[in-house]
């Protein structure tokens, strides 16, 4: 497999056995993001300083466990103090983070190198990483091609083997679907598992950050450091579940293999299910009724939620322009100062405010929060007989940069398998399935707070399907 | 669908301004994306309860002050007018 000698496991036998210190591995890397870098640009920031700080104290401290001397990316919407934290967007320009997220400061604890931070669409909103404020970033797989998005800087350089792994976030697909187009692996915990202090907010209740990784077992052991209960995130928990289940049950709804699904997509999907089934597992087709419904309901929810939390780069309390406006009124000078937002952030803002103003909020929100409330109802039935759930990550694969840019709409349509997760908060990951072009994606979906469960089953079959 | 008029308005209500040439492509976008949520009013929702929805509960903490871990005077580094520990902003 690519990347092998960058998987942690990997790694730390070089460290252990005294093949290479932290240093060594360090510097090789940030020598071939120099190299490669300038044509995939996935970073936004190398942090080379901090790096070579970092490892040379780590290579003092020795005693390699865990992800002690790991190289990492960040995504550029999670605070790093001390480093510019954009979001991609122009309104963040010039802010650097005056504190860790409570992610990165777990990450600090365990000894990661962070190398930089990574691209992404404005504000996270999107799924192509063209709309970045400063730069698109491409798919290492194929040039030509965007890396997906929003985490598409996190998901192209662990493809690159620029760095072993990522911190992204998922508000509707944002780790899976780049880790999908990448060939790699991306896990969005459940909504709950993971702190969202320092991390940019876009829709609150839809957000959590998610590692982008080589294997299961790595995204799970960085998973394992970042979960938990944390004071400064109302909605954090520290459940945990348990994975000791012989006979796994999986469900195959028959909604995300319907027509508009790519037929490469769904070949590379349904062999890798035959797999799985070969192997044991026993699977079987169900129904999740409500899914035609639930790109809608994401939208006007994620919209609405965004529009709010986007209300505070005002030039007062975020983004630094100062204008005043010719009237001197309070409203002008917020008009002004927001003048930086790309289209697509726009749009979501508009679409937002629309749909939470007086006279319209009770047939967009709140029907949408209703409809949510029956695609949560439809996973709580299927759970009640399955261990998992198991969908093609994204219906197409990675399309040409520029090819849809035009057309919101259509790169919307490509999160329509991700957004359930978010919408009912389930843990989800994405496995690449091998294939002889470009990368597909396969999705399993576990039951709220059973991330550890999901992620052990999900080990089992990365296995399976590569066979 | 909407129109100029309703873009206008919206724009008003979410404080962004239009850019030269930008209203007909917001305006054929946003008619687009609203027309595909439109499907949502196909759906009887007339079972849910929304009170039920999510049992969220307040969670309480002692109102504590925390320290950040370095001084207000390290961290207006990066903000380009301040004085004294406080932000300078604009007169409006």
């Amino acid at each position: 497999m690519k990347n092998e000698n960058l998987k942690i496991k990997n790694l730390q036998k070089e460290f252990k056995g005294g093949d290479t210190t932290c240093l060594e591995l360090t510097e090789r890397l940030l020598k071939k993001i120099k190299e490669k870098d300038g044509e995939i640009k996935a970073f936004l920031e190398v942090t080379e300083e901090m790096a070579v700080d970092q490892a040379e104290k780590i290579d003092k401290e020795g005693g390699f466990e865990g992800l002690k001397g790991i190289p990492v990316m960040i995504k550029d919407n999670i605070l790093v103090e001390d480093v510019k934290a954009t979001a991609a967007s122009k309104m963040l320009e010039d802010y650097t983070a005056p504190y860790d997220a409570t992610v990165v400061e777990k990450l600090k604890e365990a000894g990661v190198v962070i190398l930089g931070k990574g691209n992404l669409d404005e504000f996270a909103m999107g799924g192509s990483t063209e709309n970045s404020a400063f730069f698109p970033t491409k798919n290492p797989v194929d040039t030509e091609k965007v890396p997906g998005g929003s985490s598409g800087g996190p998901a192209a350089a662990v493809a690159a083997g620029m760095v072993s792994a990522s911190l992204g976030t998922d508000t509707g697909g944002s780790v899976r679907q780049p880790a999908s187009f990448c060939g790699v692996v991306g896990f969005k915990p459940s909504y709950g598992k993971v702190s969202r202090y320092g991390v940019i907010a876009m829709a609150s209740s839809l957000d959590q950050v998610g590692p982008i990784a080589n294997s299961v077992e790595d995204v799970t052991k960085i998973f394992n450091v970042i979960k938990g209960k944390d004071e400064k995130d109302a909605t954090s928990v520290s459940r945990k579940s348990d994975f000791s289940k012989k006979e796994i049950k999986v469900g195959i709804p028959k909604e995300y293999f319907v027509e508009g699904v790519n037929q490469k997509v769904k070949e590379t999907v349904e062999k890798a299910i035959g797999k799985i089934d070969s192997a044991g597992m026993k699977t079987v087709k169900i129904s999740l009724p409500h899914t035609e419904y639930a790109l809608a309901c994401y939208q006007v929810i994620m919209a609405s939620e965004s529009s709010t939390n986007l209300a505070r780069y005002d030039g007062i309390r975020y983004c630094s322009k100062n204008d005043q406006g010719k009237s001197g009124k309070m409203k002008d000078a917020y008009i002004k100062n927001r003048s930086d937002f790309g289209d697509e952030t726009k749009r979501r803002i508009m679409l937002g405010t629309f749909a939470l103003s007086s006279g319209y909020y009770d047939d967009y929100y709140m029907q949408a929060e209703k409809v949510r409330e029956l695609i949560r109802e439809d996973f709580r039935k299927a759970f009640e007989d399955l261990d998992i759930i198991i969908t093609p990550t994204s219906p197409i694969p990675p399309f040409g940069i520029g090819e849809k840019i035009d057309d919101p709409l259509s790169i919307y349509l490509a999160d329509m398998f991700t957004v359930p997760a978010n919408l009912a908060g389930l843990p989800a990951i994405s496995i690449p399935c091998p294939t002889d072009g470009l990368p597909v994606g396969i999705q399993l979906m576990g039951e709220r707070f059973e991330d550890e469960k999901l992620l052990g089953i999900a080990e089992k079959i990365e296995k399976i399907i590569v066979k | 669908m909407f129109n100029e008029e309703d873009i206008l308005k919206i724009a008003d209500l979410a404080h962004v301004s239009l850019r030269r040439g930008e209203m007909k492509s917001l305006k054929k976008d946003l008619s687009k994306i609203l027309n595909y949520v439109e499907k949502l009013k196909e759906v009887d929702t007339s079972e849910v309860d929304f009170e039920s929805i999510s049992p969220i509960k307040n969670r309480i903490r002692k109102d504590e002050v925390v320290d950040f871990k370095k001084s207000k005077k390290e961290k207006m580094v990066g903000i380009e007018k301040n004085e004294d520990g406080y932000f300078e902003v604009g007169r409006i």
